[in-house]
């Protein structure tokens, strides 16, 4: 698909029902707010994604929004009730996420991983475990079946038994995906998906994602890889230092002149160099159109500063 | 030769009793990063439990029957004592700095040790423990072997726990979620697994085996008393760090070895350094020299590995 053709799309889209309704969520860790005032909205159905440079909150957001922090002021609603702020309640209730830095359990299988998932919605308890009455029987049975299905569903089928820190690392990223998507969710986050992938992998995590979506699934994606992100997403919210910046179509946000702004500040000429040197290495003929629609500088400069970090990091 | 395998067969059996008490300092450790330095009273309290429930329901009876009954009384009591610790004591501190659980675990285990010294009926000093004849009638002659009936019971317990805590972490759902927070508490969390929960069952998995050697303990040396519990736990800490604390057959194995070194060191090493005065010098001594070659234990890992 082209970005051209989403063009025309968005405004023809409808999405289902309000899956997450995150307001005014603000975290201040002692005298520095990390998230300030963020709104967010996403339907089934829909892909959100969350950009912004580094440092923006946009993790400390995910966490908010997964009770791993309280946020100070503000509230999540998910299917129209405020979570406690408690992991575990809202797993259950149906918010899984992925991780930036891959948190895969390494000593245990591909398919024990994702049975782990699973964990939250088996009922057996600990007595009839070790028993092994016939209902835990059955449900362990499932268990194992789901988790398959669901390796299979990321491509992973074949590694069923392997050691999940001995994975290749695209797919130890899918492995998480199927992880989180084994604890029944109705909205799934993604924290950098394709961080670290080759072209190749990331082309494959995105077919992944649309795939998720048509399941009915929301997701919301965090990525500094913007033409994945453009690409991708029905719906862009930029983060800078925190605060909104700006929320709406991936056109709107492309275009937007403060978010090129955010991510290369005013460039020197050493940064420009670079910019035109990654630009060089990218350049991908179906991506052509938007480019082109761009006034100078186009977003897609906006994506290099990030690239030229990810190679560092690698 | 005949020797060596006498000296053999008391080591293992030694061994075997080290090595139910070290499971649940590996166990607890690995899923809390925490040294629960009051466990050896759990296996004194164990021993206690097993002693009461015979006392109140069958005093006088030596017949085999009652041993389950007692095994039962000493790990609902064990068990018990490990998860209110647990609760009351240690999850408070759970976030606090490492040096915090660590004073009130020795804390705990000189409150243990005293409220039974204080309040269990004759417990100031070492109390007869029930004699079941199946189990401590006159040994056995194997050959040139003699074999006590206790050291089967205690070898065959260890083999039997060892089998259904293998079975127990590797194929149920309770011991996947085990071995998910021992590697990583916050995506557990985030899988939907109640790690409190998890905690709990860690304590109550180490207060089991740790009740059955309390049994075995008091069926082997006839009485039982309220101290017991500092010299094994440490010698059973020492073999959980001798096999690689967090791995649990780490444990087995550390214990085993530990017990068969001190067998050994007891009769073979000749002159002023031998005898049983110097065994516990020989323990430690295979500690010290096996963590300066292999820092991380026998068979090292630094999670609750695949037991």
């Amino acid at each position: 698909m082209s970005v051209h053709t989403m063009e025309q799309a968005p405004a023809a889209k409808t999405f289902g029902a309000t899956v997450l309704e995150a307001s005014g969520v603000t975290m201040r860790f002692g005298g520095l707010t990390a998230v300030n005032n963020v709104d967010l909205t996403v339907h089934e159905g829909e892909i959100m994604g969350l950009i912004g440079p580094n440092g923006a909150g946009k993790t400390t957001f995910f966490n908010c929004l997964t009770g791993m922090y309280k946020p100070t002021e503000g509230e999540v609603k998910f299917l129209g009730t405020i979570l406690p702020p408690k992991p575990r309640a809202v797993v259950k209730a149906g918010m899984a996420r992925t991780f930036q830095n891959i948190r895969l359990f390494g000593n245990m299988t591909a398919l024990e991983n994702v049975m782990v998932g699973r964990y939250c919605r088996t009922n057996a308890l600990a007595l009839t475990s070790i028993i092994r009455g016939p209902k835990y029987r059955r449900e362990e049975a499932e268990s194992r079946r789901i988790a398959q299905e669901l390796l299979d569903f990321v491509g992973l089928g074949h590694t069923a038994e392997h050691l999940a820190r001995n994975l290749p690392y695209g797919d130890q990223r899918r492995l998480e995906i199927a992880r989180a998507l084994a604890t029944d969710p109705k909205l799934i986050l993604l924290d950098e998906p394709t961080a670290g992938m080759n072209p190749k992998e990331t082309q494959q995590a995105k077919d992944l994602i649309f795939r998720i979506r048509d399941k009915g699934l929301a997701v919301v994606v965090i990525e500094h890889d913007m033409r994945f992100i453009f690409s991708l997403c029905d719906r862009v919210h930029c983060l800078v230092r925190g605060e909104t910046l700006i929320e709406g179509s991936p056109q709107e946000v492309q275009s937007d002149h403060r978010v090129i702004e955010a991510y290369i500040g005013q460039p020197d000429a050493d940064e420009e160099e670079l910019v035109a040197e990654a630009h060089a290495h990218d350049h991908e003929p179906h991506t052509q159109p938007a480019q082109a629609a761009q006034p100078a500088p186009a977003p897609q400069a906006a994506q290099s500063p990030s690239d030229v970090i990810k190679e560092g990091q690698a | 030769m005949d020797l060596f395998f006498q000296q053999l067969l008391n080591g293992l059996t030694l061994g075997s009793l080290y090595a139910l008490i070290a499971v649940g300092y590996t166990v607890v450790y690995g899923i809390v990063q925490l040294i629960n330095f009051a466990h050896g009273e759990v296996f004194m309290i164990g021993a206690f439990g097993a002693l009461a429930t015979w006392t109140m329901l069958f005093k006088g009876t030596t017949a085999i029957w009652v041993l389950p009954f007692m095994i039962v009384g000493a790990i609902a009591v064990s068990v018990t004592v490990a998860v209110v610790m647990e609760r009351v004591a240690y999850r408070p501190l759970r976030n606090a700095p490492r040096l915090a659980p660590l004073i009130t675990a020795i804390g705990i285990s000189v409150f243990l040790q005293e409220a039974i010294r204080l309040f269990y009926p004759g417990a100031k000093s070492a109390m007869p423990f029930p004699q079941i004849e199946f189990v401590t009638g006159a040994a056995m002659e194997w050959g040139p072997l003699t074999v006590r009936r206790s050291a089967l019971f205690t070898i065959g317990a260890l083999i039997m726990c060892t089998a259904a805590l293998w079975f127990f972490i590797n194929r149920t759902k309770l011991g996947r979620g085990m071995l998910a927070v021992s590697q990583d508490k916050d995506t557990a969390r985030l899988m939907g697994i109640n790690v409190d929960r998890i905690v709990a069952v860690a304590f109550a998995l180490g207060a089991t085996l740790a009740g059955i050697a309390g049994v075995a303990q008091g069926l082997q040396n006839n009485n039982i008393d309220f101290f017991m519990g500092f010299l094994a736990g440490l010698k059973a800490f020492t073999a959980a760090v001798l096999g690689g604390i967090g791995n649990i057959m780490g444990a087995v194995v550390g214990g085993l070895v530990l017990g068969i070194v001190e067998a050994m060191a007891v009769q073979f090493i000749p002159g002023t350094f031998g005898g049983s005065p110097w065994k516990d010098v020989w323990a430690f001594a295979l500690l010290i020299i096996v963590l300066v070659f292999r820092p991380q234990g026998i068979l090292g890992a630094k999670t609750v590995d695949r037991a």
